[in-house]
């Protein structure tokens, strides 16, 4: 009794309460949905041994599937940095009209099923398409080739860089850009020095999120794809072959090599938020 | 340098900010821009330093006879501090007042080392040595004001443009750094011109004040001169502390500073007014009475000695004479409609 009292005076008091039941609530909740499915991933590749996981990953089919996924994934991460910021600053930056439109039409790669994406990318780009046919002559082939690939986890990513973007370019001051006027800088010194550091976090957020989604994404792939074993085949189409032969075991090693790297890009990424959020807050 | 403004306008949409501004101000000179918001002396001062132009062809302003007004900021060497200061958040103070020489092109770029020295003697001058590794973020409001001040000074501006000084500051530190302002325009000898809305500020730190009202100059001068000779109604009544008073039997208003009002006791013959004391409050060696005219319900603000105030034994209810000073009123207001 005279323990308990001297325990619970020596908590430190906290102004706001709940705590407790929150934090158990929340790991109940990440617990049920996200945690024990995932560690159920590893778990169940584990009937493989570490010579079995060796040999699925090793093989070339695997291999190259996780080059084209993840070199395609970063490299549409990067062209979503490079236009979604361009999007983001046209949105924000100038007014015209349609442009209530067209900030909204941003979010529609979200609002639809990624498969209608895939399926109209590829109607476009397809050597008979509307693009594709035009592109055909040059020797350009989009469509069941990387490129289409590509497009598609562009057209996917584009909303998380312009949307993390958004509202740190409105939050900028217009005075900072003319103090560096007054002060004898040029417009291209003005964006490099005084517009663009404060938007990097928040840009390499974006850029990173995109990247993580696109690593995922499947739906929209597929169909614009081709799905040449070793040449056009994406990680999570190699999964699904595997589930259909009944290979349990070998999809969840693909899976669970994905979800580790996964795992330690979303940690980066966590990081990089704190960082846009403590520049915020000085501002 | 010298300034020179003639016939500058602005329009926005349908509002004219700035209708047809002359002004001339000479070198080493420290002039306020004194108005009510709205006044146009902010669009004002940000045309002078080109972050805004006049309307085409409405305007010219020449810095040290040198025509300026189609050059842009970035060209023009006006040193600008901002009411909100507009630091770079994600520099330190020594960059940010190095940055209007890290920006210059190639060619007449000072080296880095005499950039390091600049900063240094700039930090020292606005008194802030020691700190140039700092963030704004880590700085006092009034730092970051003497920040901004130094990075304005760093591209050696012809003029020192200021809006609103010491607007987002306590009233303790906007005292400081009005004094310390003061003294340091004298050290600097830069033309410096700055915005305020408050009339103490301009008649306490200018050599001359330019009392700005819907777009246009009411009158200039230096501070002695507009304080006792108001040119005009609204610069009697913007500088405040002032009565308007209408004669008994007579029309028209006249205005009358609170020191300018004679105290008498009732029975004497050559009051002009009568009145009674509503409220009386003394302070130092000076008494504030308010008194209330019995005919035409209006109050009036007079100040008298505080000798005086025993001497004559006045509380609150007396009924007094009041004589005004100076034998015709100055400036009669004949512009002036009562219903203000």
């Amino acid at each position: 009794m005279h323990s308990s009292i001297s325990i619970s005076s020596k908590r430190p008091r906290r102004v706001l309460p709940g705590f407790g039941l929150s934090l158990g609530f929340t790991l109940s909740y990440l617990g049920l949905i996200v945690l024990i499915p995932l560690t159920l991933v590893f778990f169940k590749s584990t009937g493989l041994g570490f010579t079995g996981f060796w040999k699925v990953l090793s093989s070339d089919r695997v291999q190259s599937a996780f080059r084209l996924t993840f070199g395609l994934s970063a490299l549409a991460g990067l062209l979503n940095g490079v236009f979604g910021f361009l999007v983001a600053w046209v949105l924000v930056r100038y007014q015209f009209p349609g442009r209530k439109l067209l900030d909204a039409a941003v979010d529609l790669p979200f609002a639809m099923p990624t498969a209608v994406a895939g399926i109209a990318l590829t109607g476009l780009y397809a050597p008979n398409g509307w693009i594709g046919s035009k592109l055909a002559p040059l020797g350009i082939k989009v469509a069941f080739a990387p490129l289409g690939i590509l497009l598609a986890l562009t057209f996917i990513g584009l909303p998380f860089v312009v949307r993390t973007l958004q509202p740190v370019l409105e939050d900028l001051e217009s005075a900072q850009e003319e103090a560096a006027a007054s002060l004898g800088a040029n417009r291209w010194e003005t964006f490099r020095r005084v517009i663009f550091p404060p938007l990097l976090p928040a840009l390499v957020t974006g850029s990173t999120l995109a990247f993580a989604r696109a690593v995922g994404e499947y739906g929209s792939v597929v169909f614009i794809a081709g799905n040449k074993p070793g040449k056009t085949e994406i990680v999570p189409l190699l999964i699904m072959t595997k589930l259909e032969q009944f290979d349990y075991a070998g999809a969840t090693a693909l899976a669970s090599l994905m979800l580790a790297i996964s795992f330690v890009l979303l940690l980066f990424l966590n990081f990089l938020q704190r960082k846009t959020s403590l520049s915020r807050r000085s501002s | 340098m010298s300034i020179l403004v003639q016939n500058l306008r602005r329009t926005f949409g349908s509002f004219q900010a700035l209708r047809g501004i002359n002004l001339e101000i000479q070198s080493h000179q420290l002039v306020a821009l004194l108005g009510p918001s709205g006044s146009g002396k902010t669009t004002f001062l940000r045309i002078l330093g080109g972050l805004d132009f006049p309307d085409p062809g409405h305007g010219k302003i020449l810095i040290q006879n040198e025509d300026v007004t189609e050059q842009p900021a970035a060209d023009r060497k006006t040193g600008f501090v901002f009411q909100h200061y507009a630091l770079f958040n994600h520099l330190t103070v020594f960059e940010n007042v190095a940055f209007g020489l890290n920006v210059r092109p190639k060619h007449i770029r000072p080296n880095s080392n005499s950039i390091r020295d600049r900063v240094v003697e700039l930090l020292q001058l606005v008194q802030l040595d020691g700190l140039d590794q700092r963030l704004p973020s880590e700085l006092s409001g009034g730092q970051r004001q003497r920040v901004a001040l130094a990075r304005a000074l760093a591209i050696d501006p012809r003029v020192l443009l200021l809006d609103e000084p010491f607007g987002a500051l306590d009233a303790k530190v906007r005292k400081d750094l009005r004094r310390w302002l003061r003294s340091f325009h004298k050290e600097i000898g830069v033309t410096t011109v700055f915005v305020t809305h408050d009339q103490q500020e301009a008649l306490e730190l200018a050599d001359t004040v330019v009392i700005m009202n819907q777009g246009q100059i009411e009158q200039v001068g230096p501070p002695q001169e507009i304080y006792d000779h108001p040119a005009t109604p609204f610069v009697y009544e913007f500088l405040g502390d002032v009565n308007k008073l209408r004669k008994p039997g007579r029309p028209d208003l006249f205005y009358v500073r609170p020191h300018e009002i004679q105290i008498l006791f009732a029975s004497d013959s050559s009051a002009d007014f009568s009145a009674r004391i509503e409220h009386l409050f003394a302070a130092g060696p000076s008494a504030r009475l308010t008194l209330r005219m019995p005919n035409t319900r209006e109050t009036v603000d007079a100040d008298i000695t505080r000798q005086q105030l025993d001497e004559m034994g006045l509380s609150e209810g007396d009924e007094v004479g009041l004589k005004l000073a100076t034998a015709s009123p100055k400036a009669p207001a004949p512009a002036v409609t009562p219903s203000r």
